[in-house]
């Protein structure tokens, strides 16, 4: 088992795309990990004297509010990372139970459930998301309940994925035989089917958290969403402008969440599309064909 | 002879297209047949002609548009409720070998899977017993199989291991979907006489699906020609083979090759329909190809009629629509 582990790490370390990614990955959860021996409270201002540049006391300097940018930015990580998580793994959980129930099933089931995904799919989520955002305040602070909303509107296109991968599963020889055995559906699902969709499930998980963190920055940056005082990528950054950080010099401030945003997307960009594209086994051919 | 199986006017229909352009295919046309017990049944025909939309029906994947099946004395519909009972009795070997296994699991699982959902052994020690026992039939030993995936055997071995495998809650009926035609031929004389054996031995009723008429003459019983949709010509399979009635079976029949280089084949044999065209046909199906065709067979439809122990739905032996 560790053997086999060992050898996919080296095959995938093949792929620049990857490596990079990987590294970036590893580098951000130091950092978030980082939060938890933070000698800062995240919430409180003037801790520290505001608006100093980087040094080696502040790593990333300080913003007008007195706070530490770099030990700021653990918590944003840490949070941010929270929230594409939660929402990842309920749209996954949704998006799973829904395609295997109408890929197998089929019928008027399916026709129900996949005119819901439907639906959820062409409502426009930017300008749904801003209004429930605005009316239930309260509700959207919590990185749960934010989670869940989110979820809610990313489940449906890979519902439909997971479903076309299953209704060409259940023709094939191997579903038949396994009812033959005698198997029970549920069983059938479980042992049979969900494996040959784990690959799929896997690659627009990390697509969803993308997905998930960029909606997060939209939201917050028009003061939406999270409580702009509990510190995530899209409230630095929303607080930085609103703040008036470039006005006052402060490029430091502004600069930490862009490049923080922009690093956590390639990563997981080139981690999905490496992923994926070592899961696609003509791609893999073609990998070993060019190899020499 | 017990009857184990009744096909009674069966009749499928696929629907193809939108709301507003739609054909219907007849897939399965009004058939009707028996299989009794200890015997090998073949049902024969071109790809396309039904064959396996039969045999998915009456393994109860498939629902029928009309018509009934009954088995062991009840209809399928009360034996849908009871689907393990009745898939403890009714077991089924597939075409291609490659795709009769999960690609991600070892082999050894489906049978261990059978084994519990069938409660065929107490214990596991049992169960390897069982399966050592079904594979031994086979050819086959448990080693070849433990812990082994798919990919890991060849063609010829897993064809074996999927018949193995319906075998091991010993069914009344075993449903054989052209189980040779993936295999090479010196494996494909075995795996025939295996199902000789089974019949004879086990008492096993044997619905063997085949394209290949060679294979067909030398273990069934009785043999139903499909086309279509439609049987065509059922009875004995050396009457059927010897003297084919049908103009049809004729053409199948001359089409198989023998191993006399000096013989050519007498004519070329062209497809004037599309398979579609043929489908959608009024009057005979098979008017388009036949070689004695007359005005009546583009019109009606022919009655069976039974001559010399033969069923035949062709107007050439149905003498009533000519008075």
């Amino acid at each position: 088992m560790l053997r086999r582990i060992i050898s996919l790490f080296k095959d995938l370390f093949e792929d620049y795309r990857f490596t990079v990614a990987f590294i970036i990955f590893s580098f951000l959860f130091v950092l978030s990990l980082l939060s938890c021996i933070s000698p800062y409270d995240p919430l409180r201002l003037y801790q520290v004297p505001r608006g100093l540049p980087p040094s080696l006391n502040h790593p990333l300097g300080t913003n007008w509010l007195g706070q530490d940018v770099f030990w700021r930015l653990t918590f944003a990580v840490k949070n941010s990372l929270i929230i594409a998580i939660v929402t990842a793994v309920f749209s996954r959980v949704i998006a799973v139970l829904l395609g295997i129930i109408s890929g197998y099933k089929g019928g008027w089931l399916d026709r129900v459930l996949m005119a819901i995904g439907d639906t959820t799919m062409v409502l426009p989520s930017l300008i749904i998301l801003i209004i429930i955002s605005m009316v239930l305040k309260d509700w959207a602070r919590s990185f749960f309940n934010l989670g869940l909303l989110l979820a809610f509107f990313s489940w449906a296109w890979d519902a439909r994925v997971i479903r076309s991968q299953v209704l060409s599963l259940r023709e094939r020889d191997f579903t038949f035989v396994a009812i033959l055995s005698g198997m029970s559906t549920i069983k059938i699902v479980w042992k049979q089917l969900l494996p040959h969709v784990l690959p799929v499930v896997f690659t627009t998980f990390i697509n969803n958290m993308a997905w998930a963190i960029g909606m997060e920055i939209t939201l917050a940056y028009l003061g939406l969403g999270i409580d702009p005082t509990i510190p995530t990528i899209g409230t630095m950054l929303q607080t930085a402008i609103y703040r008036q950080a470039l006005f006052l010099g402060l490029w430091w401030w502004l600069a930490t969440p862009i490049i923080t945003a922009i690093l956590i997307f390639i990563a997981l960009y080139w981690l999905s599309v490496s992923i994926s594209e070592y899961l696609d086994p003509r791609a893999r051919f073609q990998r070993i064909g060019t190899k020499r | 002879m017990e009857k184990i199986l009744i096909v009674k006017n069966l009749t499928k229909i696929f629907s193809i297209g939108s709301l507003i352009f739609k054909t219907r295919i007849t897939a399965v046309d009004n058939i009707s047949f028996d299989v009794k017990r200890a015997e090998i049944f073949t049902l024969a025909g071109e790809s396309g002609c039904g064959k396996t939309t039969t045999a998915r029906i009456i393994l109860g994947f498939e629902y029928p548009t009309s018509g009934e099946v009954i088995f062991d004395g009840k209809p399928i519909s009360v034996w849908r409720k009871k689907r393990k009972e009745f898939m403890k009795r009714v077991q089924a070997v597939f075409q291609n070998p490659f795709e009769s296994f999960n690609p991600l699991l070892t082999i050894d699982d489906i049978f261990f899977e059978t084994v519990r959902n069938y409660r065929l052994a107490a214990n596991h020690e049992e169960a390897r017993e069982l399966i050592e026992e079904k594979l031994k039939i086979v050819g086959l030993s448990f080693s070849d199989i433990y812990g082994r995936y798919p990919s890991e055997l060849s063609g010829g071995q897993l064809q074996r291991a999927s018949i193995a495998r319906s075998l091991l809650s010993d069914p009344l009926l075993l449903v054989a979907d052209e189980p040779v035609s993936m295999v090479d031929a010196s494996l494909r004389m075995s795996i025939v006489n295996l199902f000789a054996q089974l019949r004879d031995q086990m008492n096993m009723s044997i619905i063997y699906i085949t394209h290949d008429l060679a294979t067909a003459y030398y273990i069934s019983d009785r043999i139903a020609i499909m086309f279509r949709g439609d049987i065509v010509e059922m009875g004995p399979v050396e009457k059927v083979l010897i003297e084919p009635k049908h103009p049809y079976t004729h053409l199948l029949c001359e089409s198989i090759p023998e191993p006399d280089p000096q013989k050519r084949w007498k004519k070329e044999i062209s497809i004037v329909d599309t398979e579609h065209r043929e489908y959608l046909r009024q009057g005979c199906k098979f008017a388009g190809r036949c070689s004695k065709v007359m005005e009546i067979c583009k019109k009606e439809k022919p009655e069976g009629t039974i001559i010399d122990g033969v069923f035949v739905k062709c107007h050439l032996y149905d003498d009533s629509w000519r008075k």
